[in-house]
């Protein structure tokens, strides 16, 4: 039979389930703009009851102005985005309370993570703040990384840490307001190890 | 506008062109492919230790690596880097707990803030005694272990186990000092625990080359209910042995039924130098046990051993094993020694398989012994009740690491 030939069937194009992906759209403080599939929200806690609570229609997310998010900026927000994207539909890992906690950057991860120190850690902050869990175990396990193998002075190099004499000058204030007679038992302990006692033990 | 060229001068009045010479290092650097921690050294040797700070580096090594070709600086005052310390404690908290404890440790070491929010939990530690220092290992493979002097360990020691999140399985005080003054070690870390705010949350202890003797010292510190198993080996056997001063068993045991610790435990695991003394102890004292075992040699005496068993087995209302390791004796021996009930289904003289009833008590118990893969050696002596958890003896292996 030609195709000229073939019965004509009438379609009725609504009958047919067409899987709609609604995609919302969110602001960051600098007014940058992303849309962001709603399978891959789900990855955040926070944005995941929020678009719940506002129980958008597809056409309200097309009309209604970007959900704005004003503690991330457009640098770091993307990036968030992009993981989500990139794992969405993943099972969200839950905390048992071990320590240390086993985490494994896979590839595409780590490769979003090549950036500055600085971006890293308001990554870091913002997975937090979106309680991001699977994204804050793997930006927390890269910053974790750097100090891999690293001396005490290294450690304070990378970090940012401060010196001994500026750590001592931060434990004494936080005693001091903790108790004031702190002081005085640290320095009754400092001259009793000026007098002879190495240790306690 | 105005804003911006202000900021622009602000950022840009100071650069040096020594700045531009490092950036300009750096992105070489980055374009070769040499990784961050490489360019800091070389930097380092070029142009001296304080020539550029770490975050400087990162953020510029991070911009050329991400494409970036310009030298200048366009960041804003508002857009500074973020340090760690910029983060809050529990987000410096979920960093460090990603790292091993010996790093944990180091990292509270260096910085007042991180020792407050550093976790310094784990589930295994070996701590390894000698003369003059004391290494800490948080892993059976060893990989994560810590040195320490002799003049600060016990504080770290101390630190690790006051933590009042820390749940051990396994706590071991492991001495390679001498055994005859190994007293002075274990009155050491009776001081050490003294100090603790809390009893250890461990579910099996084990000393090796310390006396039965200082379980006394160290089971008070135990957190009761939560102790199971405690082993007491010797891995030096023969400097063991060889010790004259007699080992007050019986009396040890009598105080140690003093003690929640002792009452609650489930398993006890006994070296070699034991067995001849424990058969002067009422079995009694063991009948809330649900597993013994005794470690090897066992050479002589094998009558008044095998007997002081076989009453332990038939008497004890929760025994569910009994496993003794190097018993040097047949299989059919063992068997006729324990009771003369005994079925034995299949033996070649030291490995074998056999049933013993105890028709009073209504419980069965299986023997059995096997070849090492070798075949060199038999593996240990296995008596288990019929119907016993599996988890107690997994088959041919110790339940004790």
């Amino acid at each position: 039979m030609s195709v000229e030939n073939a019965p004509v069937v009438d379609v009725d194009e609504a009958a047919i389930p067409v899987e709609k992906k609604m995609y919302y759209r969110f602001e960051s403080n600098d007014k940058k703009e992303f849309r962001v599939s709603e399978l891959a929200i789900q990855q955040s806690e926070t944005l995941n009851r929020l678009v719940e609570a506002m129980g958008y229609t597809s056409e309200d997310v097309e009309n209604k102005p970007a959900i704005a998010i004003e503690n991330i900026d457009g640098k770091t927000l993307k990036l968030v985005f992009q993981w989500c994207e990139h794992h969405k539909g993943e099972a969200i890992p839950v905390d048992d309370g071990s320590v240390p906690k086993i985490v494994e950057i896979p590839e595409f991860d780590a490769k979003l993570m090549d950036i500055d120190n600085g971006l890293l850690f308001k990554l870091i902050w913002a997975a937090d703040y979106l309680n991001i869990v699977q994204l804050l175990n793997v930006s927390c396990k890269k910053v974790a990384n750097m100090a891999q193998g690293k001396t005490p002075a290294q450690l304070r190099r990378v970090y940012l840490l401060p010196s001994d004499e500026e750590d001592e000058a931060a434990k004494r204030a936080a005693q001091e307001a903790q108790d004031p007679r702190a002081r005085e038992v640290e320095e009754e302990f400092e001259e009793r190890k000026r007098q002879g006692g190495n240790s306690f033990f | 506008m105005l804003d911006f060229l202000f900021c622009y001068f602000f950022l840009c009045k100071d650069t040096t062109d020594i700045e531009f010479v490092i950036r300009k290092f750096i992105r070489k650097n980055v374009k070769k492919g040499t990784s961050i921690e490489e360019v800091d050294k070389k930097i380092s040797e070029k142009f001296g230790e304080d020539a550029i700070a770490y975050q400087e580096l990162d953020y510029w090594y991070y911009q050329f690596y991400n494409g970036k070709r310009s030298l200048k600086d366009k960041r804003s005052p508002s857009n500074s880097p973020r340090e760690l310390l910029d983060l809050p404690n529990e987000m410096i908290a979920e960093i460090i707990s990603k790292l091993p404890i010996s790093q944990r440790l180091d990292l509270a070491k260096v910085s007042y803030r991180l020792q407050g929010v550093t976790d310094l939990r784990t589930e295994f530690m070996d701590v390894i005694i000698t003369d003059d220092s004391m290494k800490l290992c948080f892993e059976r493979t060893f990989v994560d272990s810590v040195f320490l002097p002799n003049n600060n360990a016990y504080q770290e020691l101390r630190k690790i186990l006051n933590n009042p999140k820390l749940k051990l399985d396994q706590l071991i005080f492991d001495a390679t000092t001498h055994m005859g003054t190994n007293e002075q070690q274990a009155r050491k870390i009776e001081r050490m625990l003294q100090t603790l705010d809390q009893k250890v949350h461990t579910t099996a202890f084990n000393t090796n080359m310390f006396h039965f003797k200082d379980l006394l010292i160290f089971l008070p510190f135990l957190k009761p209910g939560v102790l199971e198993v405690i082993k007491v080996y010797h891995s030096r056997l023969n400097e063991a042995e060889q010790l004259d001063e007699p080992e007050p068993f019986l009396q040890t045991i009598q105080k140690l039924q003093e003690l929640d610790q002792w009452n609650q435990i489930t398993c006890l695991d006994f070296s070699a130098k034991y067995p001849q003394t424990l058969v002067t102890c009422p079995v009694d004292y063991f009948f809330h046990l649900e597993v013994l075992w005794f470690q090897g040699p066992i050479c002589d005496k094998f009558d008044v051993i095998l007997s002081w068993i076989t009453e332990f087995l038939t008497k004890s209302p929760k025994v569910e094993a009994f496993v003794a390791r190097n018993f040097a004796l047949k299989f059919p021996e063992i068997c006729s020694l324990i009771s003369s009930e005994i079925v034995i289904k299949w033996t070649d003289e030291f490995a074998g398989r056999a049933i013993f009833k105890i028709p009073d008590a209504d419980k069965v118990f299986k023997i059995s012994r096997e070849w090492h893969d070798d075949r060199r050696n038999v593996a240990e002596l296995v008596v288990e009740k019929v119907g016993a958890p599996s988890h107690l003896i997994p088959a041919g292996q110790s339940i004790f690491v």
